[in-house]
């Protein structure tokens, strides 16, 4: 049975025109750069360059529907529930929190 | 339609404001990592201070030096990394491998996987370079994804494509444009561009 491919491992396909326009980052985006960078080896070490790209790789069919920084957000949340540094059900709670609190601004 | 007005214009106003799922997230992790003492809200602002600063002057700066030193220019194709260092910047757990454009080879970088780039010299990657059609095609049609960019690289040119990887990283040295004899080292800089050290371009005079 043929493997199921790499979502990441698209080198060599064949694609259409590269849109070279600049893409300024957006606030939520620095800061999920900010916070992968700080996790790593060189900082608090909780996680490494390898483990985010296998999370990464693990969204399988959404890879391509997700922008860059959102694949790095779902690597994050994949990694660090995994590591038990916050729990699925934590998380829940805590998205509701800031949902509610969005709601009232 | 009973008016001509786009109705999302409205529902910003009825919907509290324009914050996406994927913000929502964000502020949750931020949170708890703050929470569980992980990291702390100003190690965040400040790395990504930190991140602003850095952007291809710095690379520009070193291709310029190893332009006119060549003991530097030496040292920086055989050991990127050390090279570097001189100028306080830390590759951190990374190598940086410096290839250098000739005559009669051409050299551009990618990272077919995802988006490895020599982020301590250029800043962050620009979002072509982590699209996946550069990542595509790239590595088999290089001249024209390079002619895309506006740089023709002529058949007898050798062409070579270097596939970043999470420990190694690339950054091209380009060549020197002939008319640039009489140049200090400050103003080689301020034409050395940021394409031109992934290697999607050359650098030209002004």
């Amino acid at each position: 049975m043929r493997k199921k491919k790499n979502p990441a491992d698209m080198g060599g396909e064949a694609a259409g025109s590269i849109d070279t326009a600049e893409h300024e980052l957006a606030f939520w985006e620095w800061r999920v750069d900010a916070m992968g960078q700080l996790l790593r080896p060189i900082g608090a070490n909780l996680t490494n360059t390898h483990e985010g790209r296998r999370a990464i790789e693990a969204l399988g069919e959404d890879y391509e529907k997700l922008k860059y920084y959102e694949r790095k957000l779902w690597s994050l949340q994949t990694l660090l529930i995994e590591k038990g540094i916050f729990s699925k059900e934590e998380l829940k709670i805590k998205l509701e929190d800031v949902r509610g609190r969005q709601r009232k601004l | 339609m009973p008016h001509e007005h786009d109705q999302s214009e409205f529902q910003k106003d009825t919907e509290g404001p324009d914050i996406t799922e994927t913000q929502v997230l964000e502020i949750a992790i931020r949170e708890l990592l703050i929470e569980k003492g992980i990291l702390t809200a100003d190690q965040i602002r400040k790395q990504v201070e930190d991140w602003e600063q850095k952007t291809p002057a710095l690379g520009s700066k070193i291709i310029a030096r190893a332009w006119c030193d060549n003991v530097f220019k030496k040292l920086l194709l055989e050991d990127g990394t050390k090279a570097v260092a001189q100028y306080d910047i830390g590759m951190g757990d990374l190598e940086l491998k410096v290839i250098e454009n000739t005559p009669e080879v051409h050299n551009v970088v990618v990272c077919t996987l995802c988006s490895c780039y020599p982020r301590p010299v250029l800043g962050l990657p620009p979002a072509w370079y982590k699209s996946s059609n550069y990542r595509r095609r790239v590595i088999r049609e290089p001249r024209a994804v390079l002619k895309e960019f506006g740089t023709d690289i002529p058949e007898e040119i050798e062409l070579r494509v270097h596939d970043s990887t999470a420990d190694l990283r690339y950054l091209v040295l380009p060549m020197r444009p002939d008319q640039t004899k009489n140049m200090t080292e400050t103003e080689l800089s301020s034409i050395v561009t940021r394409d031109s050290m992934i290697g999607v371009t050359t650098v030209r005079v002004p």
